[in-house]
């Protein structure tokens, strides 16, 4: 689903900037570097999207623990949510890996635009 | 001594597919630009000076007929091969100016010398800005500036690669009488200057008479 998300936000993305990918395209841009562009905004989405998730995590972790002890008002010292830094590592190369993947199908489709095409459905 | 030319088009033609009818765009044109000429297309709307400025400049292939820009067979090239001959030899400037809005000015300037894969140098970028009068604009966002300053962005974005060929479609289009003739100005300039071929389209009747040679185009072929 959250690959399906990113492709569908990524389209959506092309599809608004159309013109000025033809317009990169006519100002001499190849296929490989409206690739790039592309592929690597998604990288960011997915990066910026795991980072926030990241840190909504950990502070809904705190919360949640706190609310815990104070609904329980049990005598544990450790944290009864866990979120531990290997966790977060992996969410955050999960995403990349995620962005890397969702990014290729756009990415694709941008570096293929027909400059003259492109312009014209920008204008 | 006799002036290279830089674009010889032998029957060209452009036909498109609309639904079960093909239009024929481009119905075999003939023409030769030499360094340091300019030349005018009219015609009315619908007449094929867009799909014609759109060949001349790399960004579409003809459907039949020969093109050579600068020595380079382009007719039948796919898109990659175009964009090779795009990036080094034509300079294209919009009726619409299409400056890159999230980018200051120098870096709209820098971007086709980012796609040629060299590190644009600021001193280059500077030096093409103070030829079309922005150097002290060069920091700005192209919301901050007027039409005729975006045109003269354009401008510059397209004379930073120091093209052979410099195309224009309707580049006065979105301007007043007096800041077209000023970009018209910066246009003569750079074909005097830099014996660059200046292929422009206008209804601009003015403007026209002021380019070395017009061809007037009507149902895609050449009528004057």
């Amino acid at each position: 689903m959250a690959v399906i998300g990113v492709i569908n936000s990524i389209l959506t993305s092309v599809h608004e900037r159309t013109g000025e990918i033809g317009v990169l395209k006519a100002l001499g841009a190849g296929r490989w570097q409206i690739f790039q562009v592309v592929w690597i905004e998604t990288l960011w989405i997915a990066l910026a999207g795991a980072m926030t998730g990241c840190f909504l995590a950990y502070v809904g972790a705190r919360m949640t623990d706190a609310a815990l002890r104070r609904l329980l008002r049990i005598g544990v010292t450790q944290s009864l949510v866990h979120i531990t830094p290997g966790l977060l590592g992996a969410t955050v190369l999960g995403a990349v890996a995620l962005g890397l993947f969702a990014g290729i199908w756009p990415a694709g489709r941008a570096a293929g635009l027909r400059p003259v095409e492109a312009i014209r459905s920008g204008e | 001594m006799e002036r290279e030319n830089l674009i010889r088009g032998r029957g060209l033609r452009k036909y498109y597919r609309r639904g079960s009818e093909t239009v024929r765009a481009l119905d075999g044109v003939d023409l030769d630009v030499r360094a340091g000429e300019s030349l005018c297309i009219l015609g009315p709307s619908g007449s094929g000076k867009t799909t014609l400025i759109n060949l001349l400049s790399a960004l579409d292939a003809p459907t039949e007929g020969t093109l050579t820009i600068a020595g380079r067979r382009v007719d039948g090239l796919p898109e990659p091969a175009l964009v090779a001959v795009r990036r080094g030899l034509i300079g294209f400037v919009f009726q619409q100016f299409h400056l890159i809005p999230t980018l200051t000015v120098a870096e709209n300037v820098a971007l086709p010398l980012l796609f040629l894969g060299r590190h644009p140098v600021e001193e280059e970028v500077e030096k093409v800005l103070r030829a079309v009068g922005l150097e002290d604009r060069a920091r700005h966002r192209p919301r901050e500036l007027s039409g005729g300053q975006m045109q003269r962005v354009a401008i510059a974005r397209a004379l930073v690669i120091r093209p052979r060929v410099l195309v224009a479609d309707e580049p006065t289009g979105n301007l007043d009488r007096s800041t077209g003739e000023a970009i018209f100005d910066l246009f003569e300039k750079s074909v005097r200057q830099d014996n660059i071929a200046l292929v422009l389209t206008t209804h601009n009747l003015a403007l026209a008479g002021r380019c070395d040679r017009t061809l007037t185009l009507c149902d895609g072929r050449i009528a004057a």
